[in-house]
């Protein structure tokens, strides 16, 4: 029997508000951006950390405090301009973005409050992984490493990052592009630390040392390293203990067939990026906030922070990851790191001069 | 009054929609973006808009030949399986690109298990042979090629059955062999609907990020994502935005331009085709080009996401995500169908209005997702400065994501039901005018059952469009709100293809009845169209 418009219409309005209903009792419970004050409440978190684990801790969290974490995830770029468009009336009480740059970038757009710079756990992080002004601090670190095929390079022949810029290594190194906030990071810390000059030099060295164009994620770079394709790569630490800790058999033998080197331990230490927080300038549950920045910041939980990325606590809480600590501690950058996201535009513009892809 | 007030709804809601390109207009045009789009016009700007030309032109090449040629099969020949091959061949439409990208290059690679299962075999190492690695331009030619040749499908396989057929069997008999009936008769027939598939498969070609980022295309769009991530400049990524935006448009105005001179071929009698038997060696070999482009497409991509996701699970929430998924697509398409309804039969009784928002809703298809998704926000920073106690976002919800999903897809769900009207000649409503119908009536009584069946179509590509969607669902949704395309994006971009498997695997076993019911209603269509009444060429969707 074919519908009539009016009966479709009615069907059709019918249909809309029964999803528009189970949309909004989905999505949003309550939208309401306070809390009573006898209900512990909620927090708005704006995270661009999708990983599994840290479901764990928030859950952690909202057991021991009974207040309930409301999450958007999506990428620090997205999340940065969400906040801006909201304004003052946005939701948003804490946000954590992966990148020190970023972070860099939300405090000179005026979306973070200053922490309580009296708070003992702030003080945990060491100075040059939280923002001076304590508007962001750090959670966990991860390295940029060297990744070599034991087998075809040896491990001491690529020390450094300048190292990897060595006219011998043409054609056999592997890194993904540069539009990845890592490799623009890592520059943007050079450019700081040698100049920019130093830096463009570097970068045009290690475009023609490249064996292909840059494709794919850090995992992929160590895969195509123990296939043969090249003989090195820059990565995040992380992703080779994730290889080395899978149950996978094909993700086992890679890890097997390569080797992490610790960059820069005779100089300045391998470069170090942090996931971080920051405490959102017009967070409506502000208390809440600070109290769930306070719970990231305990030793227990940074240590299981860390781990669900493989990464290392940004405070002095212990490891207890053996995939980790194998490798050994390495000698880490002291850079203060917010001044990767003053350089990371000046990285950009190079990378684009260089051609690195 | 009131309902010539009500009757231009709709388009009132079209062109609301398309406010968020218009913010973005304006950001980029006033905005300061700090040097960041002169500093890349001077580097890579150049480079990046030849690979995006290449691209474009090799997957639009790509998507006709295999569309057209599908279509071609399908509708002239007999061969084992061809009712069957008919309708599965629009399944491919149901994979999204970014998945199709990560399933070959993992596939593919040096360090894949097709080439570590080589190098096992023969003890050879790499660079000892050469292998087809999906990667590059090559790689996203193909993989486009593959995804968006349903546009042409669809599209050329309504234009050879609806009409032409006796002009083919005119061609045959006096003596054109196969090939020359496709060439001389069956194509130039057929190239206004080849035109406007290929112009679709164009578009999404331009505006996507996901799949050429993954493979290490340096296209405009990746440009445009520069310039807002790594140098922290939206105004800029809001100008390249903008650019590529009229590019887009200027393509499209050429396509129809060119589809107009294409309408001299319609036939005016047509009946239903004729099917030619082939030998059997032929037969089998027209069931092998299709199973082959099938496998490709979709059998060889989803087997080996199920194969690796078998080993990781099903990632968490991922019911919770289906059950949103499902909400949010069909609400959206419900809307948008309605919608485009309404601005179609607006401007097929002649509103000048509903044709020039007609005109303009094809630029939100053209916009790369996350510059449209800018524009939103940058839409709802202006309205946050006057209504600076509201949370917009929040207050707005899920309507904000539908809204947004319109600004995309309308035109896509409009196109569908302008073209079902254009089917049928206008003097059916001059008929009705002059028997008394009233214009409400005539809406609801002639231009309601007219359109039914684009109705439909419409809204089931709505429906997949909504599913596929990344960035303005991942940024514009509420609190603790996962859909299956934001699960896929969030373990992806931690490169865990595995856990991202399952919810890519199913957004393609979502997407794929809503597309098998696109291929039954075309096929109804086109078999109705021929069998009746006489159908111009030049009216296909787009």
């Amino acid at each position: 029997m074919p519908l009539t418009l009016r009966q479709f219409l009615r069907l059709a309005i019918l249909a809309a508000s029964v999803c528009v209903v189970s949309v909004g009792l989905v999505g949003c419970n309550d939208s309401d951006a306070t809390s009573a004050a006898d209900d512990p409440g909620f927090i708005n978190l704006y995270s661009a950390r999708h990983y599994d684990g840290d479901d764990a801790i928030y859950e952690a969290f909202e057991k021991q405090t009974g207040i309930e974490i409301r999450r958007i995830e999506a990428s620090g770029d997205l999340l940065i301009e969400r906040i801006r468009a909201e304004g003052s009336a946005s939701p948003a009480d804490v946000v954590i973005t992966v990148d020190a740059g970023r972070l860099w970038r939300a405090s000179e757009a005026n979306l973070f409050a200053a922490m309580p710079k009296d708070s003992e756990l702030l003080t945990r992080v060491p100075t040059h992984l939280r923002d001076p002004s304590g508007e962001w601090v750090g959670i966990a670190k991860r390295a940029r490493v060297i990744v070599v095929a034991p087998d075809r390079l040896a491990a001491d022949s690529v020390p450094t990052y300048a190292s990897l810029a060595d006219p011998a290594l043409k054609g056999r190194l592997c890194v993904r592009s540069s539009s990845n906030i890592y490799n623009l990071s890592l520059l943007a810390g050079m450019i700081a630390s040698q100049g920019e000059e130093a830096a463009e030099t570097w970068a045009r060295a290690i475009v023609d040392n490249m064996a292909r164009t840059p494709q794919g994620g850090d995992t992929d770079q160590i895969r195509a390293v123990a296939a043969g394709v090249c003989d090195v790569a820059l990565v995040n630490h992380y992703y080779w203990v994730k290889l080395a800790s899978s149950a996978s058999e094909a993700d086992q033998s890679v890890a097997q067939g390569t080797q992490i080197v610790w960059p820069d331990q005779d100089g300045d230490g391998v470069h170090i990026n942090v996931s971080g927080i920051g405490l959102a300038s017009d967070a409506p549950n502000k208390a809440n906030a600070e109290r769930f920045i306070e719970f990231l910041l305990t030793s227990d939980v940074q240590t299981q922070l860390a781990n669900s990325n493989n990464e290392f606590p940004a405070t002095d809480a212990e490891l207890n990851n053996p995939a980790l600590e194998a490798l050994g501690s390495p000698i880490e950058s002291q850079a203060e790191i917010w001044t990767y996201g003053a350089y990371q535009a000046q990285a950009a513009a190079i990378f684009d001069r260089v051609g690195w892809q | 009054m009131v309902t010539k007030a009500l009757r231009s709804l709709p388009a009132w809601v079209g062109l609301l929609a398309l406010t968020p390109l218009a913010a973005l207009a304006i950001g980029a045009l006033t905005g300061d973006d700090g040097g960041a789009t002169r500093a890349l016009a001077a580097t890579r700007l150049i480079d990046m808009t030849t690979s995006s030309m290449l691209l474009v032109f090799g997957a639009t090449l790509g998507v006709s030949c295999i569309g057209a040629g599908l279509a071609w099969l399908v509708c002239n020949y007999r061969f084992p399986g061809r009712g069957w091959f008919d309708w599965v061949l629009m399944l491919p439409l149901a994979a999204p690109s970014y998945v199709l990208a990560y399933a070959y290059l993992d596939l593919t690679q040096a360090a894949g298990p097709l080439q570590s299962a080589l190098r096992d075999a023969t003890g050879w190492r790499v660079g000892d042979y050469l292998f087809p690695e999906v990667v590059g331009l090559p790689g996203a030619i193909l993989i486009f090629s593959l995804c968006l040749y349903p546009y042409v499908y669809a599209l050329a396989r309504s234009a050879f059955n609806g009409s032409g057929g006796q002009t083919r069997d005119a061609a045959r008999l006096l003596g054109c062999t196969g090939a020359a009936v496709f060439w001389r008769v069956g194509l130039p027939m057929a190239r206004p609907a080849v035109a406007a598939g290929a112009a679709l498969a164009a578009m999404e070609t331009l505006a996507d990020y996901g799949a050429v980022a993954h493979l290490g295309v340096s296209t405009y769009t990746v440009g445009i994502m520069r310039a807002w991530s790594s140098a922290g400049e939206p105004i800029a990524a809001a100008r390249l935005a903008v650019v590529l935006v009229v590019i887009c448009l200027a393509l499209l105005w050429i396509e129809r331009a060119a589809r107009g001179r294409g309408e001299r071929f319609a036939d005016a009698a047509s009946s239903p085709p004729s099917l030619i038997q082939l030998s059997p060696v032929r037969a089998w070999v027209c069931s092998g080009l299709c199973l082959l482009v099938l496998t490709l497409a979709l059998v060889v991509p989803t087997a080996y996401l199920l194969s690796i996701s078998l080993d990781a699970g099903p990632s968490r929430g991922l019911t919770d995500a289906v059950v949103r998924t499902l909400l949010l697509a069909i609400t959206a398409a419900v809307i948008l169908t309605l919608v485009g309804f309404g601005i179609a039969s607006a401007t097929r009784s002649g509103s000048p209005m509903a044709r020039a928002t007609q005109q303009l809703m094809s630029a939100g298809y053209a916009t790369p997702g996350a510059a449209a998704a800018l524009g939103i926000l940058m839409l709802v920073g202006a309205v946050s400065t006057l209504l600076p106690d509201t949370s917009i976002i929040v207050a707005a919800g899920p309507a904000l994501l539908i809204a947004a999903y319109q600004c995309r897809f309308g035109s896509a769900a409009q196109g569908s039901v302008a073209a079902a009207l254009s089917r049928h000649p206008s003097v059916l409503d001059e008929a009705a005018r002059t028997l008394g119908c009233s214009e409400t009536s005539l809406i609801g009584r002639v231009h309601w059952p007219l359109a039914r069946t684009g109705l439909l179509t419409g809204a089931l590509l709505a429906f997949v469009e909504v599913v596929k969607e990344q960035p303005a669902t991942i940024i514009l949704r509420p609190f603790d709100f996962d859909t299956l395309a934001v699960l896929a994006h969030g373990y992806a971009s931690e490169e865990r293809l595995a856990q991202a498997a399952s919810p890519a695997l199913a957004i393609v076993l979502v997407c794929a009845p809503a597309m098998i019911a696109v291929a039954w209603l075309t096929r109804q269509r086109s078999l109705e169209a021929s069998a009746n009444r006489p159908t111009p060429v030049g009216a296909v969707p787009v």
